[in-house]
């Protein structure tokens, strides 16, 4: 645009116009900016999970460990963690149950541990399944 | 817009002072929004990377570990103490490859030895070789006659704990790694990490 312009010339003026540029640019900067608490949100997301994961998968070897008979259901257990990232410290609470049922007319258990958790007003779970021989 | 009109009735290209005054203005202020943006990301982007590298070596080891103890060997696992270290047999050979007997038991290669180097908080691995791989593995032997070349395996571990479980058929490890950053520990990362092993071969 000329901001000389002839009196016939039209079109916005040239502050109007700048505004408008910079109001595009702030939003798409907001926009990317926008993605730096997501990637923070997420690698918490991420610790809360392996801990989970390691929680159940702990759990199960466990109770594989153990002699058949002694393989039993068990109340729900509450673990904790404490980490820090980058000095916040932060903390990760779950509950950790074993649920093992006969399966009928076999010497086999089926051995179920969920490890439970609440993150971002959610309630997350992962449930590991497996079946105990009585041979093994 | 009243400057445009003064221009036009001047007839000469270019812009006013005072349009001039407040495109400054405002290019003053986005540059100071995007700048305190950039440093907000920076700091954000500085604190998920300081805890992905505590979680990452965490993990490393913790499943290093986690695979090395499946496959070692019930009754030949030692736990000790000064420094914190356990030792296990291995059936890899140096090439990661591995045979059984007409039993299908393993031939045992190597006795291998993770080792807590507390003051450096390292971790590191140890490897002495059998001098003939064997399917009758005898006792463990002590962490001062392993000879072989010592190679770390994780830095910027502040705790590691090892424990036998269920009559030494489980071995749990806790581990907790550190990144330390700034002044008095404001900036630091820890990641703390805990699992269990079912060792499998009971040959």
């Amino acid at each position: 645009m000329s901001v000389s312009g002839r009196v016939t010339e039209r079109g916005m003026s040239l502050l109007l116009e700048v505004i408008t540029g910079l109001g595009i640019f702030v939003c798409s900067l907001l926009f990317v900016v926008g993605y730096f608490p997501v990637a923070q949100k997420s690698l918490a997301w991420s610790r809360h999970y392996i801990h989970a994961n390691h929680l159940a998968h702990s759990r199960m070897e466990t109770e594989l460990a153990r002699p058949f008979e002694a393989v039993a259901s068990t109340p729900i257990e509450a673990v904790s963690y404490e980490d820090k990232a980058h000095g916040n410290k932060g903390r990760a609470d779950f509950e950790v149950g074993t649920v093992v049922a006969d399966i009928a007319g076999s010497r086999l258990k089926r051995v179920t541990v969920t490890v439970a958790w609440h993150f971002a007003e959610t309630e997350r779970q992962i449930r590991l399944t497996t079946v105990k021989s009585d041979s093994l | 817009m009243t400057p445009c009109k003064i221009l036009r009735h001047r007839g000469v290209e270019g812009v006013t002072i005072a349009e001039l005054l407040v495109y400054s203005v405002l290019y003053l202020l986005l540059l100071a929004t995007v700048t305190s943006y950039l440093i907000f990301g920076v700091k954000v982007s500085r604190r998920n990377e300081g805890a992905q590298k505590t979680q990452q070596s965490a993990m490393v080891v913790i499943n290093q570990l986690d695979s090395e103890l499946a496959n070692s060997r019930r009754g030949s696992v030692v736990v000790g103490a000064a420094p914190t270290h356990i030792i296990f047999p291995s059936f890899e050979d140096a090439s990661d490859d591995w045979a059984v007997d007409k039993f299908g038991k393993p031939f045992w290669q190597k006795w291998v030895a993770i080792v807590f180097h507390s003051p450096e908080k390292r971790l590191v691995r140890k490897v002495e070789y059998l001098s003939t791989p064997t399917t009758a593995l005898g006792a463990a032997p002590p962490l001062a006659s392993f000879t072989g070349v010592e190679k770390t395996i994780a830095q910027n571990v502040e705790v590691f704990e090892v424990q036998l479980l269920e009559g030494g058929w489980v071995v749990e490890v806790a581990l907790r790694t550190i990144e330390k950053r700034g002044s008095g520990g404001s900036e630091d990362s820890e990641f703390p990490l805990t699992s269990r092993t079912r060792v499998r071969n009971g040959w």
